[in-house]
């Protein structure tokens, strides 16, 4: 199970953004997966990154499209273009906008505990 | 890909020579494949062509596992020379998938069908929410939410304003009005739609597509098979792909920038790389421009839905357009 994504979310849970990072090219796998999507090899390392990033968009929730989300709305979900290269969908807290800079916190929200969220770096705050 | 002669390779060997939907909606007490059927059977009445015309079938999977070719086949009674199933249809691939067939010599009138119950069924496009993945988590749910992030991606590159949005909404509206298979035909101004609270900002409700049962069809014919079946076949003039398969690895994935690069390559003309002629662009154009949609493909009357071949010239199809 290469391809597992666990260790994000574990090491998340300890306040560590950590991807795949190819053993060949370099290139960081996000979604986690067995087979690097750049040369095709299939050995990696998980390996924190800088966790800064730029977001591309967001989308807030007014309509909860799970019973498990009707008193989680409204809510955003956005994604972050991390300066690593990963894509990666996030909840923004703070003052949501297009194209700022955020940096990941380390956050509970709903059942799935501690996770990555973004927000404005605190000088900028 | 750069060049442009591949799109244009087709041109005009091949035309659509029928197309029809079943009634849209809430269709109770049929089953997605008979509804593909049902709508083989009113394209092949309303255009005056025989079921033993056909030689092609193109199938595409439909919610719940059905559409297959094998199943919709064994239905209509079809034993077609060609038949294919795309586990991701949508129109445009299915009538690719039909250029190229006919174009190769494996069949000369194909039929596209599709069949739906995805309504009745409770299809949501929804995701399980069990495992602890960036959907679940963040509640990244139904497809109104790459969609919303794309508009507001727009809005943020472009300057593009929810009225100007909403003006795609009221512009649909006013086509069904006149559409009497439509379901939401009350009168929509842009104050309406800007009254209606967000569902997914900045995204209204009135911005999604109804999930929707029905069946459509369209029978696509080499252009010599064409001229036997109706006298006012729609050619295609080019055709062209391109894919996004590497997902959120792709720059930009939501905004969808291949479609920019499918339509300079469709757009760029035939082998020659000249510009089409005025006649040639009325003819390849859609009757409906509204989503591309084969399936919404109509005639401007309303005894017309469902029975007719195509108009000619998108000029005449007031139906959507």
């Amino acid at each position: 199970m290469t391809a597992d994504d666990t260790t994000f979310w574990a090491q998340a849970r300890a306040g560590r953004l950590v991807f795949q990072h190819c053993a060949g090219c370099g290139y960081v796998r996000w979604p986690a997966a067995g087979v690097c999507p750049q040369c095709l090899g299939r050995g990696y390392e998980w390996k924190p990154v800088q966790p800064v990033g730029t977001v591309w968009s967001y989308a807030v929730y007014h309509r909860a499209y799970s019973a498990a989300l009707k008193d989680a709305v409204p809510y955003n979900v956005a994604l972050v273009e991390l300066a690593c290269g990963v894509r990666l969908l996030t909840r923004l807290v703070g003052e949501p906008a297009v194209g700022s800079r955020v940096e990941a916190r380390f956050e509970e929200i709903g059942e799935h505990g501690v996770v990555p969220v973004f927000a404005p770096p605190p000088a900028t705050a | 890909m750069g060049g442009g002669s591949a799109p244009g390779a087709i041109r005009g060997r091949s035309a659509i020579v029928a197309v029809g939907n079943t009634a849209q909606g809430t269709v109770p007490g049929i089953s997605a494949d008979e509804l593909a059927v049902e709508a083989l059977r009113v394209t092949l009445d309303g255009a005056g062509i025989a079921k033993s015309a056909l030689d092609g079938l193109i199938t595409c999977k439909s919610y719940g596992g059905f559409g297959i070719d094998t199943e919709i086949g064994r239905l209509a009674g079809l034993n077609p020379a060609y038949s294919a199933t795309l586990d991701y249809g949508t129109c445009n691939f299915s009538l690719h998938l039909a250029c190229a067939a006919i174009d190769a010599g494996l069949a000369s009138t194909v039929a596209i069908v599709y069949g739906t119950t995805q309504r009745s069924d409770g299809n949501r496009f929804s995701h399980p929410l069990g495992r602890q993945d960036e959907a679940s988590v963040y509640g990244f749910l139904n497809v109104a939410g790459p969609a919303a992030m794309a508009f507001r991606r727009h809005q943020h590159l472009y300057g593009t304003t929810e009225a100007d949005l909403g003006r795609v909404a009221v512009s649909q509206r006013r086509y069904a009005e006149q559409n009497p298979l439509a379901i939401f035909r009350e009168p929509l101004t842009l104050d309406d739609y800007l009254a209606q609270p967000y569902l997914v900002a900045p995204l209204r409700r009135a911005d999604m597509c109804m999930i929707s049962d029905g069946g459509a069809c369209l029978v696509v014919a080499s252009a010599d098979r064409a001229r036997e079946l109706t006298d006012r076949p729609v050619h295609v003039m080019g055709i062209a792909q391109q894919t996004g398969l590497r997902d959120r690895q792709n720059a930009d994935q939501w905004l969808r920038p291949w479609i920019r690069q499918v339509a300079d390559r469709v757009y760029a003309g035939p082998a020659s790389g000249g510009r089409r002629s005025t006649r040639s662009t009325s003819r390849t154009r859609p009757a409906c421009g509204c989503c591309r949609c084969w399936s919404c493909t109509g005639s401007s009357s309303p005894a017309g839905w469902g029975r007719r071949s195509p108009r000619a010239r998108s000029g005449t199809a007031g139906g959507c357009r």
